[in-house]
């Protein structure tokens, strides 16, 4: 008796000890290293479009929107404790455009991904919406037929990024008490002019300005700081640019510096190529460019599928094509030289507003001019360098497959960008990225 | 017996877990456990075969003794903390996967003259369990880490003849890597694919040999030094790789991969006093020459192109350790045939702060015990012990791979065994 007793007694204290020890999780509050400066991280959000979602390869997916640049960014601030987003399982939505098993033939897969992060009862700090447009952060209408609610309806994404915790990106910024935001909105309301080849219209520079200004005011009133980033060249782009010197170096066709006309290499030798144009069918000149949707239109004419685009009767169509100046000096009227206009008068309505409201400001546009400069200069070798990895303005390097959105060490060069612009606005002391640690991420369909 | 024996083990043969310095397991034996492994000189029990061969030598007739230890170790994750290298997600806490192993132990000794015993034993020297979820923030440093080990150690010892300096005891096994594991899991995401998880999976190729040594003296009845070592054992694992979803001309398929693990060489000098009749205490210093392991090299049976070579190298940077274990019985503790034990100890971790990552988070460690045992025959005892384990909390702001974080560990290690005399 007196054992069982005694038993008891140790038994019970072993059990109260176990008890008492397994409730030890004694964490201690994080003692953050605040390297922020004059910048509050605590709640950072991300307004933009598919450049902010982390959008590669024509598809939304997790692997490639863990490493958007916000995300990067926000994981380079201690104090940022939570930074959400609206991850879609591989291989995501859109089609996203793979490759093979032997790394070879990008093209895009008939399957999807569906949303995982579902389950956060709050919006998601990265708000970015692939398609959106400036109008879109404050829900504006551009005119009767274009409608924000039309637009809404139009893009899945709206509902899976948003869900339904704000009509709008805007509301759903107010309601994160955001301390710090990142804003890159206007791509698209010039890129679908671009990609289009000048049949649809671009928001007028003066509309631009309204929208931009009332958005800044939107995130003024929240009083949380900002980063704003501008538009790059649309020439800048492998969408715009990469087309044209990949059939030249096939051979497909060649520059003729006597006619300054671009020729199709036939059986019957070179012949000149028409170009169909808002203004009428001409030659294709020098500065005349093939977007990358014109791939299979020759892959169609070297099928025989399609007749050459040798005589006026069967011109290159105009969405394909990305006209530029024919005059010297330009008159301004060419697709190229008013896509550029419009991105110089967006690019000033942003940049003052970064400088009337104090807010950092990240010029993407002279960042990647100066790549695909150095590009150009090089002969293809080159880009941009960081940490021992030259990345070239390319599907593969810098770009993802669809040759629009950066891939992800491309993210980690918007990164750095961002980090660079904070640290000097804010007199802030976030880390840089190392580039060569950022997985590629080249997404495999198989 | 032999039958029994078989089903014991396999009943047994889960998983092993490191909660103790690295990834050695200290706790063989329930009646140490109890003392927190302070048993190199303690001697009177069959375990000693793994404390200290030696001491089976004077276990008289037939003694046999067995038991498990459930580790149940708990570890999370804070952060990750900014560093060049990006590891984006939400800076927050991340549980490692509740996980609990049951460590085998099994201990027979017979005294085959006076002066001379043999004996044999099996026991999980080295294991490590750790699991985080596969979508967690570090799943590139780690995902599924696991190491296995069983070891079957026949033992002879003998008593010198008095030469003036007390009783002399030597003994030594012969320490047989048996049974072994390994695995590897993580991901790799240098594409974008559904499954992007490396794993590799190796079975112990062939039995792998060290050896341990002990030796006892008594200069009085109330005083016992006790010296053990156990000498390194280089176990190699073998099996297949597997590179998931990852492209088959970067990350072929069919490949056998398998890894070397070279386990450390130890030894312990301890010191038993009895100060009174039924009372005892030891205290045990414990060396790990952990050195050993400053590298884990997989290495594959072709080229991955992906990694460029049929090798993949990772440092693991570890240095030598030390232990402090204290621990004391009571025996006829107010009722005839109940005995009390209890320990603490300290144990440095042999991994430096830039090696560290989530294979294994170690930390320095405190260790909390207590035991019982409770002679239910004149000839067999039940054998109990409880283990707390608290490892400090450890900051990271340093380690080479930039997974910065704050990583905290504690483990529960109920344990029950018998011991039985013939």
């Amino acid at each position: 008796m007196k054992f069982w007793n005694l038993s008891k007694k140790i038994f019970l204290t072993l059990v109260v000890a176990s008890f008492t020890f397994y409730a030890c999780k004694d964490y201690n509050d994080l003692d953050l290293q605040s390297n922020s400066g004059d910048a509050d991280f605590t709640t950072v959000v991300a307004i933009g479009n598919s450049l902010t979602a982390g959008y590669q390869s024509s598809a939304l997916f997790a692997s490639a929107q863990k490493y958007s640049f916000p995300a990067l960014v926000a994981a380079q601030s201690e104090g940022v404790q939570q930074f959400e987003q609206p991850l879609i399982s591989d291989p995501g939505i859109g089609g996203r455009i793979g490759l093979d098993n032997n790394l070879t033939n990008p093209s895009p897969t008939q399957e999807e991904g569906s949303p995982t992060n579902t389950d956060l009862d709050r919006p998601y700090n990265n708000l970015g919406v692939p398609g959106a447009i400036l109008a879109d952060f404050l829900g504006q209408d551009l005119s009767a037929s274009n409608t924000y609610a039309a637009r809404k309806q139009a893009n899945p994404f709206f509902d899976i990024v948003l869900r339904n915790f704000g009509e709008t990106q805007a509301e759903e910024m107010a309601a994160l008490n955001p301390t710090f935001v990142m804003f890159w909105l206007g791509n698209n309301d010039i890129l679908g002019y671009v990609t289009s080849g000048g049949t649809t219209a671009y928001v007028p520079p003066a509309n631009f300005q309204q929208l931009y200004d009332a958005s800044m005011n939107a995130i003024a009133q929240t009083n949380a700081d900002a980063v704003l980033y501008n538009i790059p060249d649309v020439t800048t782009i492998p969408y715009v640019f990469l087309l044209r010197s990949q059939l030249e170096q096939q051979g497909v066709i060649s520059y003729n510096s006597t006619t300054q006309t671009y020729q199709l290499n036939t059986q019957q030798g070179p012949l000149t190529i028409y170009i169909e144009t808002s203004d009428g069918t001409r030659e294709m000149r020098a500065n005349d460019l093939l977007l990358l949707t014109a791939s299979s239109y020759f892959q169609s004419v070297q099928a025989g599928e399609t007749p050459p685009p040798v005589s006026p009767n069967s011109p290159i169509p105009n969405n394909l094509v990305l006209d530029g100046p024919i005059t010297s000096p330009p008159d301004g009227s060419s697709e190229i030289a008013q896509a550029s206009g419009v991105v110089n008068a967006y690019n000033n309505t942003i940049a003052n507003a970064a400088s009337s409201n104090g807010w950092a400001l990240v010029d993407i546009n002279a960042a990647f001019s100066q790549i695909f400069q150095n590009f150009q200069q090089s002969g293809g070798s080159e880009g941009i360098t960081q940490n021992g990895v030259t990345l070239t303005p390319v599907p593969g390097s810098l770009f993802s497959f669809d040759g629009i959105h950066p891939a992800n060490r491309g993210h980690g060069v918007v990164a750095n960008l961002t980090i660079n612009a904070i640290n000097s606005t804010y007199n802030a002391n976030l880390k840089n990225l190392d580039i060569s640690t950022i997985p590629q991420g080249f997404p495999v369909n198989n | 017996m032999r039958r029994i024996l078989a089903t014991v083990f396999l009943v047994c043969l889960c998983s092993a877990s490191a909660y103790s310095s690295g990834f050695s397991i200290y706790e063989a034996s329930v009646r140490a456990n109890g003392m927190l492994g302070a048993f190199t000189a303690y001697a009177d029990h069959a375990s000693t075969i793994y404390y200290n061969p030696a001491g089976i030598s004077g276990l008289e007739g037939l003694q046999v003794s067995g038991g498990a230890t459930i580790i149940a170790p708990r570890s999370s994750f804070r952060g990750p903390f900014p560093s060049n290298t990006p590891y984006p997600g939400s800076q927050r806490k991340y549980e490692m996967k509740d996980e609990n192993f049951v460590v085998p132990n099994f201990y027979a000794t017979y005294q085959i003259k006076d002066r001379l015993s043999a004996g044999v034993g099996v026991y999980a020297p080295y294991g490590l369990g750790t699991e985080w979820d596969q979508n967690w923030v570090g799943r590139t440093e780690a995902i599924k880490t696991s190491v296995e080990t069983i070891f079957v150690q026949p033992t002879v010892a003998y008593t010198l003849p008095d030469f003036g300096i007390g009783k002399v005891k030597v003994g030594a096994g012969l320490m047989i890597a048996a049974y072994g594991k390994v695995e590897l899991t993580r991901a790799v995401e240098n594409f974008a694919v559904q499954n992007d998880i490396f794993d590799l999976k190796g079975d112990l190729e062939k039995p792998a040999f060290g050896y341990n040594l002990g030796l006892l003296i008594q200069p009085s009845d109330k005083v016992t030094l006790g010296f053990t070592y156990r000498s390194k054992v280089k176990t190699e694992y073998s099996g297949d790789a597997n590179f998931g979803d990852l492209p088959s001309s970067q990350f072929p398929n069919g490949v056998s991969g398998g890894t070397t693990l070279e386990l450390p060489a130890n030894w312990s000098a301890a010191i038993n006093v009895k100060p009174m009749e039924d009372l005892s205490f030891e205290l045990d210093y414990v060396w790990w020459g952990w050195s050993s392991y400053d590298e884990l090299v997989i290495e594959f049976d072709q080229t991955i192109p992906a990694f460029g070579s049929d090798q993949l190298p990772s440092t693991r940077g570890y240095e030598n350790s030390y232990q402090l274990r204290l621990g004391g019985e009571y025996k006829n503790a107010g009722v005839e045939g109940l005995d009390l034990r209890a320990g603490i100890a300290y144990d440095q971790t042999p991994l430096p702060t830039k090696y560290m990552d989530p294979t294994l988070p170690d930390s320095d460690r405190w260790l909390f015990s207590g035991g019982l045992s409770y002679d239910i025959t004149q000839n067999f005892s039940i054998d109990a012990a409880y283990i707390f384990i608290r490892a400090k909390e450890r900051t990271n702001r340093e380690s080479l791979n930039g997974f910065h974080g704050v990583y905290n560990t504690y483990a529960n290690l109920p344990s029950l065994g018998f011991t039985a005399k013939f």
